[in-house]
């Protein structure tokens, strides 16, 4: 149930919905494996003139919701002339508040699709009759089919007095896209996601020599997920609605040959003469795209106290470092200096 | 410029335990770096800088924020930009001396603006080790005021110190596993 003064506030915006459009939430619990998740129907919220939507959910009244520390509300047009299905990822942190996140930072957009004139997509799935009467309510799954990727986490870029490493142990505070689309057709990038599965137990270490400039990569298995509709007599037929998630690291790793590295603002050196710990976050700058179902997107990865890129001076050199964006504790990327 | 070196304020005794966390400086991301140190030795760690984003601040207090056992914080001091380096991790002794450092000191009860240039102030912590041991600093808590309200911030800023019988078999002294 939405709530007007509780709860997470969530904010919205959808192209190509005139005013009093609907669209419908739904909170749908982490999806752990393949199977079936309900979701959790919050009710409806209108377009205004502007194409924005606002909307309270307190996940402390659903039960399925209250000992998870990750779901998604999603924002769906359920008019069947048009699709947009859009959502925000809610986590819990260490002390209980909640955090959210869009595709456009901590609200989402999404621009609606004419599914009459979309010849691509595929008519096999819901008929319009049948979604009108989802009386039973909606469910996401898993499904097998999968596609793999490699995706890049981090550039590494040494000269002659450094070398570097990079520590992969864990996809937990890894964030990679997922797409959305209906029936196969147009997928479109609905943001980031964690990973279906977590790594931990399955880590790789990159190990980056002198005069490199090179990406670490890891492949990474994409499930394809749909939304059912639960009609009358437990009869249950696909939406149309699909998503490819990312479900679990696939073991295949390489590093890349890089080309141009990014030009160094003085500002951003720093001397450094052992082993540092560095770089926080990869982005479609300085680490590369990847394409699913033929939609190209950038990759994004934290590092944290499990993921760590390094760089290591040789013994009893000063090596000059530089940050990508910022001084290189913070910085995206980090290079040697000549 | 007078130097700060605050011995009484690196033991945190002058920030009350009740602060509310502060935000007027810019958080970092985890990061750490290792070195091996003999017994004895005072070095200055200058890795970390402070940015500041809600101006005026004025550091009141600087102190480890755990596990550093055998690392005690002998003093602090910040630099101004310019600076030819936003950062130099490993100075020798404390106060340092080295030419890559200018001379300039904020003083102390200095106030910190907002740094145009993007370089910040150089942190410059004054540690001795006193004990046998690998050590590792988990994160320093700054300590400030801000429009007369005083805050702590803490920072993920990690330092391993080996001594040298507490290296591991490649002679490198290993950050710790979390």
């Amino acid at each position: 149930m939405l709530t007007k003064t509780s709860g997470i506030p969530l904010h919205g915006h959808v192209r190509g919905m005139t005013k009093g459009a609907q669209l419908e939430l739904y909170a749908v619990p982490s999806l752990k494996a393949e199977g079936m998740v309900k979701s959790i129907s919050l009710g409806k919220v209108t377009v205004n003139g502007s194409g924005g939507f606002d909307a309270r959910v307190d996940p402390n009244q659903y039960e399925s919701l209250r000992d998870d520390s990750r779901f998604t509300v999603q924002a769906v047009s359920r008019d069947l002339r048009t699709h947009a299905l859009a959502e925000w990822v809610l986590r819990r942190g260490s002390g209980g508040a909640w955090s959210v996140s869009g595709n456009d930072g901590t609200s989402i957009s999404v621009t609606a699709r004419n599914v009459a004139r979309d010849k691509s997509a595929s008519t096999e799935s819901a008929s319009p009759q049948t979604t009108r009467n989802c009386t039973g309510g909606y469910a996401w799954a898993i499904t097998p089919t999968a596609t793999y990727t490699y995706l890049p986490l981090q550039k590494a870029s040494t000269r002659d007095k450094s070398t570097a490493k990079y520590e992969f142990q864990t996809s937990s505070s890894a964030q990679f896209e997922a797409l959305a689309g209906y029936n196969g057709a147009n997928f479109y990038s609905i943001g980031l996601t964690g990973s279906v599965q977590d790594v931990w137990q399955a880590g790789v270490n990159f190990k980056f020599g002198k005069n490199a400039k090179q990406a670490a990569m890891v492949e990474w298995e994409y499930r394809l997920s749909k939304e059912y509709c639960f009609v009358i007599n437990n009869l249950v037929v696909e939406t149309g609605n699909q998503k490819w998630v990312p479900y679990r690291f696939a073991g295949g790793n390489w590093k890349r040959d890089v080309g141009k590295i990014f030009t160094c603002n003085p500002q951003y050196k720093s001397a450094i003469t052992s082993t540092t710990w560095v770089a926080r976050t990869s982005s479609r700058a300085y680490s590369g795209y990847y394409q699913i179902a033929g939609v190209r997107i950038d990759a994004h990865q934290t590092n944290t106290t499990g993921n760590k890129m390094s760089y290591i001076p040789k013994s009893g050199k000063t090596v000059t470092m530089c940050g990508s964006d910022a001084k290189i504790a913070n910085a995206a990327m980090v290079k040697e200096m000549a | 410029m007078t130097s700060c070196l605050l011995l009484a304020a690196c033991t945190g005794i002058s920030t009350p335990t009740s602060s509310p966390a502060g935000t007027a400086l810019e958080p970092t991301n985890a990061h750490g770096w290792a070195t091996i140190q003999k017994v004895g030795t005072r070095f200055t760690d200058g890795f970390e800088t402070l940015d500041v984003v809600s101006e005026p601040v004025e550091v009141t207090s600087v102190r480890f924020g755990g596990g550093e056992g055998g690392l005690k914080l002998v003093g602090y001091e910040l630099v101004p930009s310019p600076r030819k380096l936003a950062s130099i991790q490993l100075l020798k002794g404390f106060p340092p001396k080295d030419a890559r450092l200018p001379d300039a000191r904020v003083p102390s009860g200095g106030q910190l603006k907002v740094d145009p240039t993007g370089q910040g102030y150089q942190l410059l912590l004054g540690i001795e080790v006193t004990a046998p041991g690998r050590w590792t600093r988990n994160s320093l808590i700054v300590g400030y005021t801000s429009s007369g309200t005083p805050y702590e911030q803490t920072f993920d800023a990690e330092l391993t110190v080996c001594t040298p019988a507490f290296v591991d078999a490649e002679g490198e002294c290993p950050f710790p596993d979390r």
